[in-house]
């Protein structure tokens, strides 16, 4: 179905919305999930909660496109679900990530609120659009749907540690992107 | 900067990046499986042309193609030069298909569910407020009663449409709208939620008896027919059924 009709479904407050939603996207949610939180029954109830996310923003929202909406409700909704486990000592699978990421920031406390968020994520986007788009690919992949490197590395014809050798330059080059905008890493 | 703020901060990297690499992971992915059916062609393939030569081979050992033809040929066949193709049957109106086997034509051309009829029916019955309302059928020279819808909608009944269903749980649907004759002498009615039903019934009615026209009396009085060759307005479809 197409993501203009899913949205219509929405605003018409008709309930084959959900499963509309669900059949085109509810995969790609839980995949998300899955690997931020490396956990079934966790990931399943992101999805669900997905749904009813959209189901309670749109509207007065009228995302288009659809895809990157629903995704980034998905991960957002892991991401609290992660933290909230990580609090009571219940780790995930995002603890690869993060330690990975710690090559682009240096994970001390320092300003971390909306217009932070906001600013860092611009810079990612900008550092992003000057790589090639092989490696914008990759990064994305890795750090934004959690994918592990050896699957990336298989759908993109790459070896794992060619995939892996090109992450750690990419965050290296990130980390000093940041540090010239003048973001606190 | 802590990690797990970036790793939330990256939720809000631009649109466009996020579609460009999931659009690259199901071409991927499409690579992968046409690949895969790649193969799958081949392996089929090589499995038919097989079958393909051991059939040559086991023909030519019978003696040939034409011998095994003509072994299993139907002895009548030969003999029955003057097969012509069956007659088409009475056509099927857009929606139903029934034919009661009598002497009526089955003319639906008026109220095929194209748009151009659905107009015609929309137009006439905009503005008019209908209750109770009586369906006639114009057909062969004579109107019949046909259905009759209660005020709610709820099902018709003293429904001579029962003529055209040929048992209990047979049932017609046309433009949203479905009629099934029922055990007694009701026919029962159902729509789709959200059609408009007497646009629907006009077009089943139509379907199922084939009729030329189709009038419908409102409570008030008000007279409508749609079609193409029923008498003059003002016609008593009463006199003529007593005729």
């Amino acid at each position: 179905m197409e993501d203009r009709r899913i949205v219509d479904l929405f605003l018409a407050r008709a309930e084959e919305a959900i499963t509309a939603l669900d059949q085109k996207y509810g995969r790609l949610c839980r995949r998300i999930a899955m690997n931020i939180l490396g956990n079934e029954s966790d990931a399943e109830e992101c999805q669900a909660d997905t749904a009813l996310a959209v189901w309670n923003t749109v509207p007065p929202n009228e995302p288009n496109p659809l895809m990157p909406y629903v995704c980034r409700i998905a991960r957002n909704l892991a991401l609290d679900r992660y933290r909230y486990n990580h609090a009571a000592r219940r780790h995930g699978a995002a603890e690869v990530l993060l330690s990975e990421i710690g090559d682009i920031v240096s994970d001390t406390a320092g300003a971390e609120d909306e217009a932070m968020a906001s600013v860092t994520a611009a810079a990612v986007s900008d550092f992003l659009r000057g790589q090639k788009k092989e490696d914008r690919r990759l990064f994305v992949r890795r750090y934004w749907y959690g994918d592990g490197v050896e699957e990336i590395a298989r759908e993109m014809g790459v070896s794992p540690n060619s995939a892996s050798v090109k992450l750690h330059r990419m965050r290296a080059r990130l980390r000093a992107f940041l540090k010239e905008r003048g973001v606190d890493v | 900067m802590k990690r797990e703020f970036f790793l939330e901060a990256l939720s809000n990297i631009e649109e466009d990046l996020l579609i460009e690499a999931n659009v690259e992971k199901d071409k991927n992915k499409t690579i992968a499986e046409n690949k895969s059916r790649f193969l799958l062609v081949r392996i089929v393939g090589s499995v038919a042309a097989c079958v393909v030569l051991f059939a040559g081979v086991w023909i030519a050992s019978q003696g040939g193609f034409g011998k095994v033809m003509m072994d299993n040929a139907a002895p009548e066949a030969a003999l029955s030069p003057d097969i012509s193709p069956a007659e088409p049957e009475a056509g099927d109106a857009a929606g139903g298909v029934l034919n009661d086997g009598g002497d009526y034509n089955y003319k639906a051309e008026a109220f095929s569910s194209g748009s151009a009829a659905d107009d015609v029916v929309t137009e006439q019955l905009q503005g008019v407020c209908v209750s109770t309302v009586r369906f006639s059928v114009y057909k062969n020279g004579k109107w019949r009663d046909v259905i009759r819808v209660y005020p709610d909608g709820l099902p018709a009944a003293e429904c001579v449409v029962n003529d055209y269903l040929a048992e209990a749980g047979s049932a017609v649907r046309c433009a949203g709208v479905t009629l099934v004759k029922t055990e007694t002498a009701d026919v029962a009615l159902t729509r789709d939620p959200g059609e408009d039903t007497l646009r629907g019934l006009v077009l089943a009615v139509s379907v199922i008896t084939g009729a030329d026209a189709v009038r419908f009396t409102a409570e008030d009085g008000t007279l409508l027919t749609i079609g193409g060759e029923a008498p003059a307005a003002g016609f008593d479809p009463e006199e003529m059924r007593e005729k």
